[in-house]
């Protein structure tokens, strides 16, 4: 069944009975980006997206956000073809080349006494991290442009059973069934960001012959599919959560096999629990975050090929934040820390992985002109990334905005291998 | 009929002179107090439709619907942007708790980040997300606070039939008028229903900092309700008008609305 068909079919059946009451709101969006160490224009890209929302009955509400893009260069793509990595129903709807037509989200809202449910085509994001993930493990990514696109644009919406009970007046319960099989969007081998690190892809031997398997795909509805169960209360001014999911890492492990002159790479996707909390809470105007969630199945690279070069072993994350705002000034500072807890010396990784981040807003003239700036370094690799950027509301609804992407550090650093990928983007974004 | 006008006038003046002299002779504390005491429903839904202009005549709007409710002496706010598209789904979540020792519990949900964020109770004088009222002019929604301010009558004026109270306020010390941002302010108090019908305040150099005019007032549900705030500031030349519609106090607004579930979900 193609996605558009499956999308279509849904949008026939929802859409007749609430079209009175609709509310339909579009933007329209422009990107340019220029890699400064080439001087090429890296992305000129057109962006339509239109948002329709409308009640269907009593405390039942339908929205769908659908997407158009029209790359005009295509150097960020992820593959000529469709990505491999999604499920039947998930995906691009429609693509045409540079062209792309993609139901974002699809959901149907409804509530009956504490019971609150959203079935459909949605993101979802766990836990109190920005933009660094321990518990944010719902949804899968795109990385075509590492981790430089929104994330509301990079993140991957998958299709979805999310219940909410409130259990009473400061607590609830949250149940998830997603029988979408989707996985993180990888970008094309030779594009702008293509993984080279030796921590993340494998590198063979000078002379050695690489030959890169179709992924091992689990895509059942059913037995394939991914609980999530969270818990959250607000106590005592705490806010608390306690999460589960039981899912399939989003990252293909690569398992390797010499084989002759050939280096052989057959990803698979592996299950694990995700097992963790969250809480935050204020203090003399401070914001205090902190996250901790302990994933039992993760694989790293192993630098020989014992156990087809992989290193299976639980990993624990934490994080912890801190957010102060003075009069127009924001700074948010957090500190990540991963431990792989079966840790052996082949594993190319550091046992111990801390990425520190650090971030400052501030606004001017009643909020129409912003300038932010956030810093990503990791310790461990000596490597990182600088994102200085300057916004303008220039009226209602239409926005304008500068900005650039600064790598530094080692070439072997998740960071530091796209050093010479900086890049200065602008564009404007007009809703209406 | 000479003697007929000549008796009406008499009446309609010593009506004046009679509101006049009560208003005379109520002290400040007792005319804030019945300010303060003016009923604002239990709950409440209204939108909000925001309309920000800077000095060289650039407008923005923000289209919002907003819901209240009292829980004992908690106050509950959610705040949800309908429009334009690019804020369209932010939400703003407030506990306001009777004990002024505690502070004010906040969230933020960002839809580009899809996510609640924790936020702390903003600076009482910090603007209020790109407007002209400050988060305590927001939080007290037309009352006075007398634990900030101490405050005085210093005139009265008849106006279009009304009787209004000129009142003084000064803050009870520095570290408060720091804190609002105000050296000083006064507010005009219509006696026949209480509400606070215009205010100044002045910055911490003396300064006149902004004008509040507060006009289309009328009874929704049998309570006085304002439909419209005009803000002016002095200092940037920028001012925000605040338009209520489709006020309801009679609807039951749902507790649900108040958990952070709701502003990720828009409603």
């Amino acid at each position: 069944m193609s996605v558009l068909f499956f999308n279509s079919m849904i949008l026939c059946v929802l859409l007749p009975s609430g079209l009175v009451q609709a509310e339909l709101s579009s933007s329209l969006q422009q990107q340019w980006a220029f890699n400064t160490s080439t001087g090429d224009s890296q992305k000129m890209a057109t962006v339509l997206q239109v948002e329709f929302n409308t009640p269907l009955a009593e405390e039942s509400y339908f929205t769908v956000i659908s997407e158009f893009k029209y790359d005009f260069q295509k150097h960020l793509a992820t593959a000529q073809e469709r990505p491999p990595s999604y499920s039947s129903v998930n995906g691009p709807s429609w693509e045409n080349g540079k062209a792309q037509l993609t139901v974002q989200e699809l959901y149907l809202d409804s509530s009956w006494q504490q019971l609150q449910l959203r079935l459909g085509k949605q993101q979802l994001v766990w836990g109190e991290a920005d933009g660094l993930k321990v518990l944010d493990k719902v949804n899968p990514s795109r990385f075509s442009e590492f981790i430089l696109e929104d994330f509301d644009q990079s993140r991957i919406a998958t299709w979805m059973l999310n219940a909410q009970w409130e259990v009473d007046d400061s607590s609830s319960l949250q149940l998830l069934w997603i029988p979408d099989s989707s996985y993180h969007e990888m970008p094309r081998a030779g594009s702008e960001y293509s993984f080279s690190s030796a921590a993340t892809v494998p590198v063979p031997a000078p002379g050695v012959q690489l030959q890169l398997r179709r992924a091992a795909k689990p895509d059942h509805w059913l037995t394939d599919s991914e609980l999530g169960v969270k818990y959250t209360a607000f106590k005592n001014g705490w806010d608390i959560s306690l999460n589960y999911l039981y899912h399939y890492r989003d990252f293909a492990v690569l398992y390797r096999q010499q084989q002759g002159s050939k280096l052989v790479i057959s990803p698979e996707y592996q299950r694990s629990h995700l097992i963790g909390g969250s809480l935050s809470n204020t203090f003399a105007g401070v914001t205090l975050r902190a996250e901790i969630g302990l994933d039992t199945a993760s694989f790293f690279l192993r630098s020989d090929l014992i156990d087809s070069g992989i290193t299976k072993s639980a990993e624990l994350s934490s994080l912890i934040g801190l957010d102060w705002q003075g009069g127009d000034n924001r700074v948010s500072g957090q500190w990540l820390l991963s431990n792989i807890l079966d840790y052996n010396s082949q594993i190319i990784r550091d046992q111990y992985e801390h990425t520190l981040s650090l971030s400052y807003q501030r606004d001017f003239a009643n909020q129409t002109i912003s300038f932010s700036t956030l810093a990503l370094h990791s310790p461990t690799n000596n490597d990182g990334l600088i994102r200085p950027k300057l916004s303008y509301n220039l009226r209602s609804g239409f926005d304008l905005w500068l900005g650039a992407d600064v790598f530094y550090g080692s070439k072997s650093g998740l960071y530091g291998q796209f050093k010479d990928r900086d890049r200065i983007y602008t564009g404007f974004e007009w809703s209406f | 009929m000479h003697k007929l006008t000549v008796s009406l006038s008499l009446i309609a003046t010593s009506i004046i002179l009679s509101s006049t002299a009560v208003a005379q002779q109520l002290d400040a504390v007792t005319i804030v107090a019945k300010v303060n005491a003016v009923d604002e429903g239990e709950y409440v839904s209204r939108k909000l439709l925001m309309t920000m202009t800077d000095k060289r005549g650039k407008s923005r709007q923000r289209d919002t619907i907003s819901y209240r409710k009292y829980y004992a002496d908690e106050k509950r706010t959610v705040l949800f942007y309908l429009q334009p598209k690019n804020v369209k789904g932010t939400g703003f979540l407030t506990y306001d708790y009777a004990d002024k020792a505690r502070d004010d519990d906040q969230w933020l949900y960002l839809p580009a980040m899809r996510k609640v964020r924790r936020i702390s109770a903003a600076d009482r004088g910090d603007y209020f997300l790109g407007t002209d009222l400050t988060y305590e002019d927001m939080k007290l929604e037309g009352k006075l606070e007398p634990a900030d301010f101490v405050y005085s009558v210093i005139g009265q004026k008849q106006q279009q039939g009304k009787t209004l109270i000129q009142l003084a306020g000064v803050p009870h010390n520095q570290q408060i008028a720091v804190e609002l941002g105000y050296s000083k302010v006064q507010s005009w108090v219509d006696s026949s229903n209480w509400i606070v019908v215009a205010t100044q305040a002045w910055d911490l150099r003396g300064n006149l900092l902004k004008s509040i005019t507060n006009s289309d007032i009328r009874r929704i549900d049998g309570i006085w309700t304002r439909h419209l705030i005009e803000v002016l500031n002095h200092k940037t030349g920028h001012q925000t008008v605040y338009q209520f519609s489709e006020v309801n106090y009679k609807t039951l607004v749902k507790d649900s609305l108040f958990r952070k579930n709701a502003l990720s979900r828009g409603r």
